[in-house]
């Protein structure tokens, strides 16, 4: 039985204060090859040294120092009490079905580290589960906020709805500095340079050719905003600030071999491997099947509101033996529901094309779809257009349900052209 | 005359020429050729005092009562005891301190002796003994292979020169523990205590060399890339020295540089082998076992391997809770970086006993012969890059010298002779400070981007760009000035003949 993979959707994301796990549990897929962390110099000359230096380059080391600096060592050895950790991982994964037949498949791993990065005078050195590669770039920039995403392929919202975190095909991101910098445009440079490094991308092509300063539309999803997501903070009455990563994986697959009867999945169809255990650094691995006939079934149920709906998820909380059964492995396999075809239509819904051709007939229409049934929403709609697309500011109209309208608020903000 | 003519004779080829010029600024190109022809000399103090009971009474007249006093460079300071004094154990002749101390135990000093006598006597043990405390001839050449042909270098200073990082303003350090097996062992290191209590006196103490910076982390699911082999002998897993070159390739890059900074690192690895694999020995090229379990890699760094396996029973809950002995490990990690800075493996001459280095775990003679050896290599390797920018702009007219890099020029070229002269004076500290920024300077001019800016500028392009431009013109010009020329002859030929 065939089963096509998508190569549709491989979104990373990277959320900021997000960090790039390096959890690769065997359990789940391989999440190693997403982070390739940037080749230490040295080892080119490294490496050249040993060719010159024939004989016995490795050299076992001699301890002749003196033993007297062991007496303290007493008080380490022996039974531990469990330490205290100011960092842990929490990894899930949602499975939901698409209405056009697809299943969308979310990675999802945070790392919340209870550190200050920003803080002066106190550099932070010692790194557990979070990455040194990125720790170290988001102190030297006095980064705030980081999203950096890659996608290949094309998300379908008409067909498949909103996905969980949206991203435009490519590679992209969003960096929020600290108050402190002065030089913005030095340190994005900078910035963009050193992560293209750690990530292997080019991302050292976004210059100020292709760079915007949202002054009005972007706001940061993190600490003290109450729009988005949950704020980071490090308890419950939001006593101090911690750093959270938070790495996704979304992939969709198209499984469906049609006229087979029902459609049916299972994690060994789509990963060609189960799930025999949780990551043991994790303090939390779960997955989350929704809209499907489970099994092997599930009493645990959660119900969350994604998006403005009311979802209800079968759990699977990994770190409890009894979730894999006497096999010691889990399969899930799921099954499509024929009655549950309620999709998340997008609210809200953006499509553009062109039309014309040439600087006199040519035209470009964004055109915004509100799908809700009674409610009106304020948009709004930043657009960055490259510098040898030369458009015309005067002719821009703005219409709604074939009546002229005039945007409340508009701002230009000219970048440079070249350098 | 005819103006037009007279205009661009006079003033358009002037301001055409000063207009398509290159903008050189002046390099001090003579003190640079000094510059190649480098000649170093290094002196350094030392002070000789005689106890009682080695001099006679005569002879004692004749020295000198200088009292000890601490200058601010470094004086290396021998006592001399008589033989027959029990300070020194049996056989032994010299003891060399921790802080640039000696004590010398005197040969046999015949009465009848001048002073001068007895000091030529004693000339090859002090030289001896200043060679240890300083410098040698042999570590010096060694310093200097990067600019000097190392043909009477001894083997194991070559050793010693091509184990030490290269100098370098900065240095960072990274420790980091590999679990490649999580599931089964849950550690624990405690390397912020560890890195406070061992690591940092010795880098407080080389501050005057280079800047450090030290940080950890913890790799996770990190395999070697050999696979140990099982002995029966030791019931254990052996990795011989030969695979030792293979295991550190995977590791590697998942270690990271530091992204933010562009300073040599040096990478300390402490390995806890998997359940699997415990434990995990490591044989040398004898096939004996190695009692540190440790290995290091000349300008790379260390790695050690931690077995865990006696820590526990069978029957212990996974993952085993372990705490790792940080002292046991910071020593062996402490001589490691030993090595890899410089320090010599010194292998005094026969009859010497060397103090142990201390709790800073470096003798204040180490620190000179490290500063010694690095003031020397800055040197040389800040000359060789000027002279060769020197010579490289000379050579191609075309390149562009801003302001900014004949000023590093000049600085780096001052530096150069201030850290000469005090290292002909003896202070040490100076010399290092200025030829670290010799060092710096240097490598800021050259690595400039502004040089490139026309260099790829060839010949025929500005013909091709000047002849549309400028022929067009210049033909009326030209045929004009032929005329003027013949008007003048024809009218000189005219008052010739008038004159006749």
């Amino acid at each position: 039985m065939a089963a096509h993979r998508y190569s549709l959707s491989f979104l990373f994301v990277f959320i900021f204060s997000n960090v790039p796990l390096h959890c690769s549990c065997d359990t789940l897929e391989q999440a190693d090859s997403i982070v390739e962390t940037q080749r230490a110099p040295q080892s080119n000359k490294a490496t050249a040294n040993r060719a010159e230096f024939n004989e016995r380059q490795w050299q076992a080391s001699d301890t002749e120092l003196d033993k007297d600096e062991t007496t303290d060592s007493q008080s380490l050895r022996g039974a531990a009490a469990p330490p205290v950790f100011k960092d842990q991982l929490q990894e899930e994964l949602v499975i939901r079905p698409l209405p056009s037949g697809d299943i969308y498949a979310s990675f999802q791993f945070r790392t919340l580290w209870d550190v200050d990065f920003l803080q002066d005078g106190h550099k932070v050195s010692h790194y557990r589960l979070f990455p040194k590669s990125l720790g170290q770039v988001l102190s030297k920039f006095s980064v705030r906020e980081l999203h950096i995403s890659f996608t290949q392929g094309f998300w379908r919202t008409m067909q498949w709805g909103q996905p969980f975190i949206p991203s435009p095909p490519g590679a992209e991101l969003w960096v929020w500095f600290h108050h402190t910098v002065t030089d913005v445009d030095g340190n994005w440079r900078e910035l963009t340079n050193v992560l293209s490094g750690i990530f292997c991308a080019s991302l050292n092509f976004i210059d100020l050719t292709n760079t915007v300063q949202p002054s009005a539309s972007f706001k940061p999803l993190g600490l003290g905003n109450a729009v988005h997501i949950r704020p980071v903070c490090k308890d419950d009455q939001c006593t101090g600030k911690a750093w959270e990563l938070r790495q996704t994986l979304n992939v969709v697959f198209d499984l469906y071999t049609s006229g087979q009867g029902k459609k049916e999945w299972s994690l060994f169809k789509m990963f060609s491997r189960t799930l025999t255990e949780a990551c043991p650094l994790a303090s939390s691995s779960k997955v989350y099947g929704e809209l499907f006939e489970l099994s092997p079934s599930t009493p645990l149920l959660s119900q969350a509101v994604v998006l403005g709906d009311r979802r209800t998820y079968s759990v699977y909380d990994l770190s409890r033996s009894e979730t894999f059964g006497q096999l010691r492995s889990l399969n899930l396999l799921l099954r499509w529901k024929a009655d549950s075809a309620d999709m998340l239509r997008p609210l809200l819904h953006a499509e553009r094309y062109v039309s014309g051709f040439g600087l006199q007939i040519g035209e470009i229409h964004t055109v915004i779809y509100n799908n809700h049934p009674y409610r009106a929403f304020p948009v709004l709609l930043m657009d960055s257009v490259p510098w040898y697309l030369q458009i015309y500011i005067h002719t821009l109209t703005v219409t709604s349900k074939n009546r002229e309208n005039k945007p409340s608020e508009f701002s230009l903000q000219f970048m440079i052209v070249h350098e | 005359m005819a103006p037009v003519q007279l205009v661009v004779i006079v003033v358009g080829i002037p301001l055409w020429w000063k207009t398509t010029e290159t903008y050189r600024a002046w390099l001090p190109f003579s003190d640079i050729n000094q510059l190649d022809i480098l000649q170093l000399q290094l002196s350094v103090d030392v002070e000789v005092v005689f106890s009682r009971g080695t001099l006679t009474t005569e002879q004692q007249k004749k020295v000198p009562h200088n009292l000890v006093n601490v200058k601010e460079h470094h004086v290396d300071v021998i006592y001399v005891v008589p033989e027959s004094s029990l300070l020194l154990p049996e056989g032994v002749k010299v003891y060399i301190g921790r802080r640039r101390t000696a004590l010398l135990r005197s040969s046999l000093v015949k009465s009848s002796w001048t002073l001068n006598e007895v000091l030529s006597n004693m000339n090859p043990e002090v030289e001896q003994i200043v060679g240890t405390m300083s410098f040698n001839h042999q570590e010096i050449v060694a310093a200097l292979s990067d600019r000097v042909r190392m043909t009477k270098v001894t083997k194991e200073s070559m050793a010693d020169s091509m184990r030490a990082i290269k100098s370098s303003p900065g240095y960072e350090i990274t420790f980091s523990l590999l679990n490649p097996d999580p599931k089964s062992h849950n550690l624990h290191w405690d390397i912020e205590g560890a890195l406070q209590s061992y690591i940092q006196p010795l880098l407080n103490k080389l501050a005057p060399i280079a800047n450090f910076s030290v940080d950890s982390q913890i790799l996770y699911y990190a395999v070697l890339g050999v696979n140990p082999r099982f002995d029966d002998g030791v019931s254990g897993y052996t990795l011989s020295a030969d695979s030792l070159s293979h295991v550190i390739n995977p590791v590697e890059a998942r270690l990271g540089s530091n992204a933010a900074s562009s300073n040599p690192v040096l990478n300390f690895l402490l390995y806890v082998p998997d359940a699997h694999h415990s434990p995990l020995f490591i044989r040398d090229h004898s096939r004996r076992e190695v009692p540190s379990n440790a290995f290091h890699s000349p300008r790379w760094g260390g790695i050690m391997v931690y077995n865990v396996n006696a820590m526990y029973g069978p029957e212990a809950e996974r993952p085993v809770a372990i705490n790792i002995n940080m002292a046991k490990v910071m020593g062996v990690f402490l001589a490691q970086l030993r090595l890899m800075l410089g320090v010599q493996s010194t292998r005094p001459p026969v009859g010497f006993v060397l103090d142990s280095p201390g709790s800073a775990g470096l003798a204040d003679w180490e620190l000179d012969r490290l500063m010694w050896s690095r003031t020397v290599e800055n040197i040389a390797t800040a000359s060789t890059t000027i002279t060769s920018l020197a010579q490289l702009l000379d050579q191609i007219g075309n390149i562009v010298i801003n302001d900014n890099i004949a000023e590093q020029v000049s600085s780096a070229v001052t530096s150069l002779q201030a850290a000469v002269a005090q290292l002909k004076a003896g202070n040490l500290v100076f010399a290092l400070q200025y030829s670290r920024e010799a060092i710096l300077a240097s490598e800021k001019a050259f690595f400039d981007p502004s040089l490139l800016h026309l260099l790829y500028f060839p010949d025929d392009q500005k013909f091709a760009i000047y002849i549309p431009l400028f022929l067009p013109m210049c033909v009326p010009i030209v045929l004009s000035l032929f005329k003027i020329m013949s008007e003048m002859k024809q009218r000189q030929v005219d008052k010739q003949a008038k004159s006749d």
